[in-house]
């Protein structure tokens, strides 16, 4: 069966907001959903994601990329970086 | 997450560091000046520097250095990653080290805590006396301390949303209880220490904390227990 292009643009909006609708029901109530999807579903993210900005200062990302290089290098002379007493023992499980 | 907390995790990294110079070479590093103002994105590219040049000065001495290149410029990340990595490196760190991190030096950075936690408290006059230390239970091991810790942070994190500040979301994924060493909780402690601070600076009528001094012969329990002592503070600022 051939589906025009608007109901694709219908469908896609109907899967975006994640509810189940005939493409008839759609154009109808179409505007309503996508704002009701910005509300609960973008607007809230947004906070978040303005909180972890990004570090602007790229000199200190390379500096520790470098620290890491060289703690890894030392550990490996100092006896072994898989083995041994200065091997990893996992991790503390902290995330944030 | 905010540019304090990593400011205050890679000053970790440069004591761990400094402990390493001082059991390998007999030098320690001076740590840059303690920032009196709001702390900056270059305070904490200063102590970084500073932890790479005591690497780099150890493996000079040793002579096992290699030719100091830095790596290509990372792509663009964030302060979590930021402080994630530098959390990763001190734990690296301290497995170099002969005396690694013990609970006396858990002990101090918590009391540090409850030193700031107490400040916080004087700022309100009508605030009764400081609260008294839970009974000490013997046997404690570094992942009660450890747990009882991020407790005290969650309470410190609502005291932050109170005040409208901005703080890192932590969470932990369960792990054994052998595999938390008391580096791990002094990184937690440290963290808390920042947060403590950080709230400190904005409350202007808070007087300044007192100072606090190194104790040692400590263990988990003894660490447990001043950890209770910071979580009864932490309850009562925020019954206030």
């Amino acid at each position: 069966m051939a589906v025009s292009g608007d109901t694709h643009r219908q469908t896609a909006t109907a899967l975006v907001s994640g509810m189940r609708a005939t493409p008839r029901s759609i154009s109808a109530r179409g505007p309503a959903l996508l704002i009701i999807f910005w509300v609960l579903a973008v607007w809230p993210v947004l906070p978040v994601l303005a909180l972890d900005e990004p570090f602007l200062d790229a000199d200190a990302h390379q500096l520790l990329a470098a620290m890491a290089d060289e703690v890894e290098h030392l550990r490996w002379v100092m006896g072994g970086a898989d083995s041994g007493p200065c091997a990893d023992q996992g991790s503390s499980g902290v995330h944030t | 997450m905010s540019t304090h907390e990593v400011y205050f995790q890679a000053l970790t990294l440069l004591e761990k560091t400094n402990r390493l110079s001082f059991e390998l070479i007999r030098e320690r590093a001076l740590p840059p000046a303690a920032s009196t103002n709001e702390i900056r994105s270059e305070d904490v590219r200063e102590v970084l520097s500073a932890a790479l040049g005591r690497i780099r000065t150890i493996q000079q001495v040793l002579g096992v250095g290699r030719d100091p290149v830095l790596p290509p410029p990372a792509p663009q990340g964030t302060e979590t990653d930021l402080f994630m990595g530098i959390l990763h490196t001190n734990r690296q760190v301290n497995l170099l080290l002969d005396r690694r991190y013990s609970p006396s030096d858990v002990f101090w950075q918590v009391t540090v805590a409850v030193s700031f936690a107490d400040a916080i408290l004087a700022q309100d006059p009508s605030s009764g006396p400081p609260p008294a230390a839970p009974e000490f239970q013997a046997g404690k091991r570094p992942a009660d301390v450890f747990g009882r810790l991020v407790a005290c942070y969650a309470l410190v994190h609502r005291i932050g949303d109170r005040l409208g500040l901005h703080m890192l979301e932590l969470t932990v994924t369960p792990v054994g209880e052998y595999e938390i060493f008391p580096s791990d909780v002094y990184d937690i402690a440290s963290l808390l220490v920042s947060e403590l601070t950080y709230i400190h600076q904005h409350l202007p009528e808070a007087p300044p904390p007192q100072t606090v001094y190194r104790y040692g012969g400590k263990f988990p329990s003894d660490v447990f227990q001043r950890a209770g002592i910071l979580l009864r503070q932490l309850l009562l600022i925020l019954a206030r």
